[in-house]
């Protein structure tokens, strides 16, 4: 293998232990902000949180609103698909990081790193299943308090399509480790 | 289906494993893929030059066989 690659798959491997802490971390943030909200903090986490859009005619929230606010379904739904969207990522990094180690030994085209990517494919599908519950979250913030979240918007069809071209990159590399066996048989 | 007749040649010529991968140029390893039937392919040279050191033809070393 060439040292510039080697070089690469190094710092992409140090990068990706730099996120699987970051991921962690911020699962940790997620659980205390839903404890947050369920407590009754509405107004610092989702009213005046600058990551939120203020939808036209919404400036000002009625405190009606903020108390018949569901903070249970919104918490319940929010943890659901936070919880998913952890899963599916910590899955996806780990075996990035196999396939970076096993690349770095030299060893690509196995079916070690096929069931690496396999790995993805059911990461991906975590990720999908966790949109549905974060969109619901995002509905219940615009129909109750006029705030949308440019995170949990419509990243469903987004999300399909990459587990579409995941599938693809695995049957694909299936295929080629079909191919250099069949290489490594021929006399 | 294709059956290789290659270890039958060799009991008959009196050659070992070893000995025949070094005259051909191959590993002892690919010696065995061939004697037990797991190659999925045999290229012209690797084939021309058992010929060669085996004193042989082709179908000396394969054989077709009716499902």
């Amino acid at each position: 293998m060439k040292h510039n690659y080697k070089k690469i798959i190094r710092c992409l491997n140090v990068f990706t232990r730099i996120i699987l802490a970051f991921l962690g971390l911020a699962f940790i943030g997620s659980v205390f902000y839903v404890v947050d909200i369920l407590s009754g903090n509405i107004k610092e986490n989702l009213i005046n949180d600058d990551s939120m859009f203020i939808l036209q005619g919404h400036t000002v929230v009625a405190d009606s609103a903020i108390r018949n606010f569901p903070r249970v379904q919104y918490a319940l739904s929010f943890i659901c698909g936070i919880s998913l969207m952890f899963v599916g990522a910590y899955i996806a990094l780990r075996a990035v990081q196999n396939i970076l180690q096993n690349v770095l030994k030299g060893q690509v085209f196995n079916l070690k790193n096929a069931q690496n990517i396999k790995q993805i494919v059911w990461a991906q599908i975590w990720l999908v299943c966790s949109d549905p519950f974060l969109f619901w979250t995002n509905h219940l913030t615009e129909t109750h308090l006029g705030r949308s979240s440019n995170t949990f918007q419509s990243s469903f069809i987004g999300d399909s399509i990459t587990l579409l071209v995941i599938y693809v990159v695995y049957i694909a590399f299936k295929m080629a480790v079909d191919l250099k066996k069949e290489n490594s048989l021929t006399i | 289906m294709i059956k290789i007749t290659l270890n039958v040649v060799m009991a008959e010529r009196n050659i070992s494993s070893n000995e025949l991968a070094k005259l051909v140029g191959i590993t002892p390893a690919n010696i065995s893929i061939l004697k037990t039937g797991k190659a999925k392919a045999v290229r012209f040279t690797t084939l021309e030059k058992l010929c060669q050191v085996l004193d042989c033809q082709p179908g000396d070393l394969i054989k077709y066989e009716k499902d």
